[in-house]
């Protein structure tokens, strides 16, 4: 069949979720209603932490409008929620760990949320209490110590000559420097929320807001103790996620799971604001120690990483984050010798978990900041510096892996320079500062990969379905097991199955997801959904065409391989015998031809060797470069971005609008995370910014007035279209560029995020 | 607890309600059905929960049901002509891009509205001030800004031609 | 949440007979909402101010300016007499939380919430304002702005009294005024640390200087010794140097969620030099 020309990938697309959204009609988890629902409150430790003595939920039981007070024993599967590490019990029992505040001592199930709150707060709790460990620290100094500590989690790479008394001695120089990100919280707009239906087939069914189905259907057949065909997960329009939606979602269906088991009603649990924040992940706190070698006027040639992460009180997705941490920790440079070690030590504070980026951010802090040291010190352009270490295809990266294809990382390099007018740029900025005595600007620098999907260590999740079927009135409907969250997944592949089909997209309709639909594909995460449900959507309609030619073949007593489709009409070669798609498909219905089809998509093997960490680590690598301008107002320490510049290498843009929305996102929230975020614990390990009066994100007002975009596409032979992922390159190099911008104004290296207030003003008072 | 009555004008028309003396009006909102009112911090600072409220844009979380007895009400859900007809403030919003997850959308959309009566011809300035009580996670906000100001275009036009024509 | 009575009166003299003991009154909510829901309110009646047109409103009475007590910060900025004659208390008022908070939010009912960050405290701190309070039984009295607020949360309003408006002098000579605020961010926020100064000088010299600090000592503060001194000085960075021991005494904050004492400690030292371009 001939190729024809693109008439809906990279054009501007109208984004199909966009009228219920603004009409306000879009239906999310707390909008759903079903007669005679009840609704659930979890009664918490409160105690960071101990050892359970025992609980007395008599009072709880006869508290007003209770229906049912659920225990440890009321669970009939497994008392388990901890994957892959089992170390999360759904509900403590008399003489459990007590390992985090927020774990789970009962729930309570009334009327109304009011009055099972109350009920919740009359459940007796006794516990012998222990001294919190809230302090990474507190864990690194144990580890050093050289007991027998063992750290929860230890991943690392281990690439040439990695040998940390031989590694550095062909530098020229050695550059060293300790670097901390601290907590992150989501703060996506809709709390998390469930609604657990038990009725009809004894299945489960369960709507809420999450991002990874799966995984929500794992974790609740696990804790009834029911075969997985019995759970029916459904997607309900979800209001952001970033990461926040993919573990932590099944936490919250479990418990109304086990009420709607155990009541045979219908039973809701949306979270306030102050829960969510309370009890749901956070991006992972990261102490890192960088030490960097340099020959060749410039080139890196040794790094060693020793970082650090605060994992919380159970383990949840830390293996895998922290592995990705030790993926991206020598940055986006060729390097021949590395060495990063990678550890996750338990606190008796929140789980840390997934968000946007991934354990990434943290340390590219760190490399990036080492870098302009290096430029800085061999008084070199900071942009040129980045330029002669970049990678390019063939080359290696730091785990190891030999690039064949699509990399576009010199290219985004070369995309800022020319957007921001680099040198110009710099004269500006030095001009403003001549002229400004307290208010100072920097300009910063960053330069990141993301590698694509799960990798390596995700490769037994890493495959994803589609379902296409097509109706007798020619419209198509179709089912992915990847989810929207907000970032235009539904847009992205309607876009993909009208270019395949050759129909407009107002013919298709994609679907909330819906676990019955589709095999097990794996989670909505590590920006694959594109990649993933895209190419499983373009086998399942290659399948449909397939039929569909055939059909017309014998319709029209045309040979197969003289069947033309173009402009979504079938033909012969000479353009004749014309029959439109619409009409096709109706005539399948009266030949009972089925047209509807089912594309799996597995990730391409890759050689990846555990044991010493080397290898291929990724199918891909989205690459992206970023420049910023800050101002410091150095009497008060504050800061603002004025300008940026960013371009982002994502192999094919199938809708630019989506990918400029996921860049200008992804920064604005890499910025909360890098100048407003506080998140703070107390002594007690409870977080108390638990609202937005105090957990302070970026509104309209500090969004920059200067942003520019462009988009680079070294095209991904196995993406679909050539595409790659954007979610999580949109924020990845963010936190570090601004940190280098923030210390250019200053004249001293900030080496920690968020940049509180309190700590660059002391940084200013001690400036040169 | 006894219920007592409000009633007030809402998306154009009146209604008599039963409610709670403790009521917020987005409770009270909520559980009649306008479900566009979103619960998002209930302490006035997400705006996801906003309305206008005889021409002003009011949290209804901050505000009792009762407090808007004889008022008038409006809703993402009132703003159409006509069923499924966007109003060309959120006909702005879908062209401009200005929709992620859309949790936020329609508290934005509100303000705006509001806004956009008192200030037909807003800078970049005002839009950042007026806007600046509506959190969005999704966006960045600047496909938002230019929303804003495509749906200023769209309806001095609009009033422009309806001037026109008289 | 106990079960809450809230009455609604319509008329002033409805309203202040409705005034009882136990209970608070409703003006704006903006604050009362969230204690409520937070389980930190400690009063079950309200008396809503929603209803009493009267209430509200900014009028001219000679050289002074009357802000009734319903008249919220968007009534503030929508004013002209109050940009011309308070921009300070424009700048203030323009700063406070968002749009929706401004819409919804009262001047009288930010002083009455007392809380040492209150931005609408701050400017009429400088302006030397005036608070007129009736009582149930028809008594007027004035306080000034400064002798009202007794700490965080606690005003001299007794169990029957209510704020029944502001008043302010206009100035007689034109003051330059700056507003500072320093919050999480820039926009919507709560103050870490506020500056208020109202400023006169001619030829470089300071001819009147009024100044004041929030969110760093348990209510508002001026700094008298500054006000007193600064008559004559030369305006420049020496002269703003030399007053920065003068904040010891009155700049004493706390560690709280949103900062630490040390940085406000510092940072109004700091924001000293802001003056300096005013």
């Amino acid at each position: 069949m001939e190729k024809n020309p693109l008439t809906l990938i990279g054009t501007q697309l109208v984004r199909s979720d966009a009228s219920e959204k603004v009409l306000g009609a879009a239906k999310y988890v707390d909008d759903l209603h079903f007669s005679d629902t009840v609704y659930l409150a979890i009664r918490t430790a409160e105690v960071a932490s101990g050892a359970l003595r025992s609980i007395d939920i008599s009072k709880a039981r006869g508290s007003h409008g209770v229906l049912a007070v659920l225990t440890h024993a009321d669970i009939p599967g497994e008392n388990q929620m901890g994957s892959p590490v089992p170390d999360y019990p759904i509900l403590l029992k008399p003489g459990d760990e007590i390992r985090y505040v927020g774990d789970y001592v009962a729930f309570v199930v009334a009327h109304t949320r009011e009055q099972a709150l109350r009920a919740a707060e009359k459940v007796t709790v006794m516990v012998a209490e222990k001294k919190p460990v809230l302090s990474l620290n507190e864990r690194i100094r144990e580890l050093q110590k050289g007991g027998d500590y063992v750290p929860a989690v230890h991943q690392k790479i281990r690439k040439g000559d990695s040998d940390p008394k031989t590694m550095f001695d062909s530098c020229d120089y050695v550059f060293e420097g300790d670097f901390f990100a601290d907590y992150q919280e989501h703060a996506y707009l809709e709390t998390q929320g469930m609604i657990a239906l038990y009725d009809q087939d004894n299945v489960m069914t369960i709507y809420g807001s999450m991002q990874c189905p799966y995984y929500v259907q794992n974790g609740v057949a696990r804790a009834l103790g029911f075969p997985i065909n019995r759970i029916r997960i459904i997607q309900s329009v979800t209001g952001g996620a970033f990461g926040g939606k993919e573990e932590v979602p099944t936490y919250f269906a479990i418990p109304a799971a086990l009420a709607a088991y155990h009541l045979h009603r219908p039973v809701k649990l949306v979270l306030s604001r102050e829960e969510d924040i309370q009890w749901t992940s956070k991006r992972h706190p990261i102490k890192s120690r960088y030490k960097v070698g340099i020959a060749d006027y410039g080139r890196l040639r040794s790094i060693q990483v020793e970082a650090h992460a605060d994992i919380g009180g159970h383990s949840t997705l830390s293996p895998t984050v922290l592995w990705r941490s030790s993926v991206h920790a020598a940055g986006a440079y060729e390097i021949p010798n590395v060495r990063v070690d990678v550890y996750g030590h338990y606190t008796n504070k929140v789980p840390s978990g997934a968000y946007r980026g991934f354990g990434s951010p943290q340390v590219f802090i760190g490399i990036e900041g080492i870098i302009d040291d290096v430029a800085d010190h061999l008084k070199k352009d900071r942009l040129y510096l980045r330029k002669i270490n970049a990678l390019e295809k063939g080359k290696t990266t730091p785990t190891g892996h030999l690039l064949p294809e699509s990399v576009g990382a010199k290219k985004t390099l070369e995309e800022v320079e020319r957007l921001s007018d680099w040198e110009r740029l710099k004269e500006r900025v030095a001009q403003f500062n001549r002229e400004h005595k307290h208010l100072k600007r920097g300009v910063g620098i960053a330069h990141i990969h993301y590698g694509v999907a799960l990798g390596a260590m995700g490769h037994a999740l890493d495959a994803s379905g589609a379902f296409v079927n097509v109706l007798p009135d020619g419209s198509i409907s179709v089912h992915i097991g990847g989810t929207e969250m907000g970032q235009g997944a539904k847009t992205v592949i309607g876009a993909i199955v009208g270019e395949v089909l050759q129909q407009p997209m107002e013919k298709i309709h994609v679907y909330q997801t819906d676990t019955f639909f589709l095999p097990d594909s794996g989670p909505t995460v590590a920006s694959r959904t594109t990649v993933f449900s895209g190419n499983a959507a373009v086998l399942a309609c290659q399948e449909l065409l397939k039929t569909l030619t055939a059909l017309y073949s014998t319709e029209m007593a045309v040979p197969p391989q003289s069947v033309r489709y173009t402009g979504g009409v079938f033909s012969n070669t000479e353009g004749q015998k014309p029959v439109g798609f619409g009409e096709l498909a109706g005539i399948a219905l009266k030949k009972n031809i089925g047209l509807c089809a089912t594309g799996w998509f597995q990730t391409p093997r890759l050689t990846w060797d555990p044991e010493n960490g080397f290898g291929e680590a990724y199918v891909t690598y989205s690459f992206a470069s970023q420049i910023v301008v800050v101002e410091v107002d150095c009497l008060t320490a504050e800061v603002v971005v004025k300008e940026v510049y960013t371009a982002h290498d994502v192999g094919k843009a199938l809708n630019p609008d989506g990918v400029i929305g996921q860049i200008h996102g992804g920064f604005v929230q890499g910025m909360g995370y890098a100048l407003y975020e506080n998140l703070k614990v107390n002594e007690k390990g409870k977080i108390v910014s638990d609202n937005f009066n105090t957990l302070t994100i970026p509104t309209i007002h500090e969004t920059p007035e200067i942003f520019k975009v462009s988009i680079v596409e070294e095209p991904f032979s196995k993406g679909p279209f050539g595409a790659k992922g954007i979610g999580e390159p949109s924020l990845i190099p963010t936190p570090a560029a601004i940190a280098n911008a923030v210390s250019d104004a200053i004249g001293k290296r900030v080496r920690e995020i968020p940049i509180r207030k309190e700590y660059l003003l002391d940084l200013i008072r001690t400036a040169p | 607890m006894p219920k007592r009555a409000l009633s007030f004008v809402l998306n154009g028309e009146r209604v008599e309600w039963e409610v709670e003396a403790s009521d917020t009006l987005l409770r009270a909102l909520r559980e009649n059905g306008l479900t566009s009112v979103k619960r998002g911090c209930e302490e006035g600072e997400c705006g996801a929960c906003t309305v206008v409220i005889d021409d002003e844009a009011q949290k209804s979380c901050l505000v009792l049901a009762l407090e808007v007895e004889g008022k008038s009400v409006l809703t993402t859900e009132g703003l159409p002509a006509a069923p499924g007809k966007l109003h060309p403030i959120q006909q702005a919003f879908v062209d401009e891009g200005a929709v992620q997850c859309g949790f936020c959308t329609p508290g934005f959309i509100m303000t705006t509205y509001a806004f956009l009566k008192a200030h037909p011809n807003p800078t970049d300035e005002e839009i950042r001030h007026a806007l600046s009580g509506n959190l969005c996670r999704c966006t960045g906000y600047l496909s938002i800004i230019k929303a804003v100001k495509a749906a200023a275009a769209a309806l001095s036009n609009q009033s422009g031609a309806a001037e026109g024509g008289r | 949440m106990e079960t809450l009575h809230v009455v609604y009166p319509e008329t002033e003299q409805a309203f202040i007979e409705s005034l009882e003991e136990r209970s608070a009154i409703l003006n704006g909510g903006t604050d009362i909402h969230v204690k409520i829901r937070a389980g930190k309110w400690p009063y079950t009646r309200l008396v809503s101010l929603e209803r009493v047109e009267t209430l509200k409103g900014i009028s001219q009475e000679g050289k002074y300016i009357r802000i009734r007590c319903r008249t919220t910060f968007s009534d503030l900025l929508a004013n002209p007499l109050i940009a011309q004659h308070f921009p300070l208390l424009y700048q203030a008022a323009y700063e406070v939380g968002s749009n929706q908070i401004r819409n919804r939010g009262t001047l009288v009912g930010n002083i009455v919430n007392a809380s040492p960050a209150g931005d609408g405290i701050l400017a009429l701190s400088v302006y030397d304002a005036w608070l007129e309070i009736w009582s149930r039984k028809g008594q007027k009295r004035l306080a000034q702005i400064h002798e009202f607020i007794l700490s965080p949360g606690k005003t001299v309003l007794k169990a029957d009294e209510f704020v029944h408006s502001v008043i302010l002098q206009k100035p007689t000579k034109p003051l330059r005024a700056l507003f500072y605020k320093v919050g999480q961010r820039k926009a919507m926020a709560i103050a870490i640390a506020s500056m208020g100064v109202l400023l006169e000088t001619k030829h470089d010299r300071i001819k009147e200087i009024r100044i004041a600090f929030g969110s760093v000592a348990p209510t508002v503060v001026r700094i008298p010794e500054i006000e007193e001194r600064a008559f004559d000085q030369t305006l420049n960075e020496a002269t703003v140097e030399s007053w920065m021991p003068f904040l010891e005494k009155h700049v004493v904050p706390i560690d709280d969620i949103r900062s630490t004492a040390k940085y406000r400690k510092e940072v109004c030292q700091r924001l000293l030099y802001k003056i300096l371009d005013l």
